[in-house]
């Protein structure tokens, strides 16, 4: 029997015909789309099998050109082939689009590499989670004391090691403790004959050592991040992680609660903002409104957001998503160039979310505009519902 | 536009089939589907598996996508070269309905024809005249249309 068990990591990527031996559509990595088509003459035996792609997808996959050819005369069938091009996406395209990486980076120093070596062997490879092409780049694991991973990310400049690296890390850290690097520059001057050059050897392990001690500050905001990772369906952001200390999460019908923490009183009061249709924020606003002074800081933040507002965070699952997810009810998608759907059949059995543009477009074709406001009824319910034009419509020829 | 919309439900036809009903898209062109429906039992169509073809045209989901039967077959709703009169593929098209839902009207539809509303006068004539003979007829060319086609 035949598996395509691994079609599910390109989910925009649909067989041509029943043969199934040619399969195109679109690759999503990061945050962007690119039109693909692979095509083969037998899924069992595929190295002879043909990709097309778009330019912008092209140049990326330049450099990757040998592994992918290699992968495909290796992989027995379709699927096994499937799993290993997903992960040369992840390790080497997605860093590209997230970093937007200099590629024609040169160390400045010959010992730039020896230095950064034993900077890794100091801190332990096993806690190296990613290197990008240039060894420019580093994500870093870090273990907080509840065995969490927390990632942090160290840039190399090209004069390291007399250069400062810039660390990204869940809170403002720099390389340089002026007191500590004076006394041990002094220290070596007088110990050791080495050059006059201020260098951050032995800096990495330094800098992991203050923000592990760090870690203990962040531990309740965390708990707290946890809490709604596990027991809700976030929906922003995609990938949560605790470098983010918001969360978008859905509730009842199509409706969303963004929260962001206060980082220091993560059991404070966050910020909040309502997502959905009136009839069922409106009555919601007012109840936080009316009962904040019962709100409990010894509470994690979402039992005093369910006790507050007489809700229950949906956790997440599949029938979820489908039946009350926040997508746009006329594009199925969330995300419209960038922007999340902000217009909700104002019926309380709908509630269904639209974009402005993909309703707008709707409308049109229903009935005429009148000064820019367009009067029509919900797609799915028939009730009443308008929008405007959105500013940057355009005329134009769809597809 | 709306690229995303026709890709989700492609997946969703070939993920979550319907029950006597399947659709796939053509080689060619993403937007064209080659459709089967199984005739429902406890009809005259019953036995029989009628081909059809669905266009989702440039507009779409703004404008209802175009059916049509590929089979022969006699109905007061759907005319000798196969097209259809359904309400939902006209005037009470929304885009909360997707190709899915248009196949299961269409297959509902077989069920339950109705003469009042015909695209084929001189087929809804009979119907109304003499029912009887007129799903007599159905039933034949169910057999020699809609079997072993």
């Amino acid at each position: 029997m035949n598996n395509f068990s691994n079609l599910k990591l390109f989910p925009l990527l649909i067989p041509e015909d029943q043969t199934l031996t040619k399969f195109s559509g679109f690759i999503q990595i990061y945050n962007k789309s690119f039109n693909f088509r692979i095509s083969m003459k037998n899924p069992q035996k595929i190295s002879t099998a043909k990709i097309q792609c778009n330019k912008e997808l092209e140049n990326l996959l330049i450099d990757s050109k040998e592994i992918i050819s290699k992968r495909l005369k290796e992989s027995e069938n379709l699927n096994s082939f499937l799993l290993e091009f997903s992960q040369i996406i992840q390790q080497k395209i997605e860093p590209v689009l997230r970093n937007e990486i200099n590629t024609s980076f040169q160390p400045k120093n010959p010992i730039y590499f020896q230095f950064l070596f034993d900077e890794i062997n100091e801190i332990g490879w096993e806690k190296i989670q990613l290197i990008d092409e240039n060894l420019s780049k580093i994500q870093i694991n870090l273990k907080d004391s509840k065995n969490r991973t927390i990632p942090i990310f160290a840039q190399i400049p090209p004069e390291f090691p007399f250069a400062k690296p810039i660390i990204e890390a869940p809170f403002p850290v720099s390389f340089e403790n002026d007191e500590e690097m004076e006394e041990e520059n002094q220290q070596n001057t007088r110990n050791e004959k080495i050059t006059k050059n201020q260098n951050y050897k032995g800096s990495f392990q330094k800098v992991i050592n203050k923000i592990t001690r760090e870690f203990d500050k962040y531990q309740d905001l965390w708990d707290n991040l946890d809490d709604f990772d596990s027991n809700t369906c976030v929906i922003e952001p995609e990938n949560p992680t605790l470098l983010e200390p918001s969360r978008k999460i859905l509730f009842g019908k199509h409706c969303s609660i963004q929260i962001v923490f206060n980082i220091k009183f993560p059991r404070s009061v966050p910020s909040i903002k309502f997502f959905g249709s009136d009839p069922i924020i409106l009555p919601l606003k007012e109840l936080l409104k009316k009962d904040i002074n019962k709100w409990d800081p010894k509470n994690l933040v979402r039992k005093n957001l369910e006790e507050i507002l007489k809700i229950e965070f949906p956790k997440k699952t599949s029938s979820s998503l489908n039946d009350f997810g926040p997508e746009c009810g006329i594009c199925f998608g969330y995300q419209n160039d960038g922007k999340s759907p902000d217009i909700f059949c104002s019926n309380i059995q709908c509630a269904r979310p639209f974009h402005n543009s993909c309703l707008y477009l709707y409308l049109k074709f229903q009935s005429s505009d009148e000064f820019g406001t367009i009067y029509g009824k919900c797609p799915y319910c028939s009730h009443e519902i308008q929008t405007t034009k959105p500013i940057d419509f355009q005329e134009k020829k769809q597809d | 536009m709306f690229q995303r919309r026709i890709m989700i439900e492609t997946q969703r036809l070939l993920s979550d089939p319907l029950a006597g009903i399947t659709a796939k898209p053509d080689e060619q062109n993403m937007r064209y589907f080659h459709a089967t429906i199984e005739g429902p039992t406890n009809t005259a169509y019953e036995g029989g598996v009628f081909h059809l073809e669905i266009f989702l045209p440039e507009e779409y989901p703004n404008k209802p996508p175009k059916a049509r039967f590929l089979t022969k077959i006699y109905h007061p709703n759907i005319d000798k070269v196969g097209r259809i009169c359904l309400d939902i593929l006209k005037k009470k098209w929304t885009a909360a309905l997707q190709i899915s839902k248009v196949l299961l009207s269409i297959q509902a539809l077989l069920a339950a024809p109705n003469p009042d509303d015909p695209l084929d006068n001189t087929v809804a004539e009979q119907w109304k005249q003499d029912e009887k003979a007129a799903l007599e007829t159905a039933r034949e060319w169910t057999r020699k249309y809609a079997i072993n086609n």
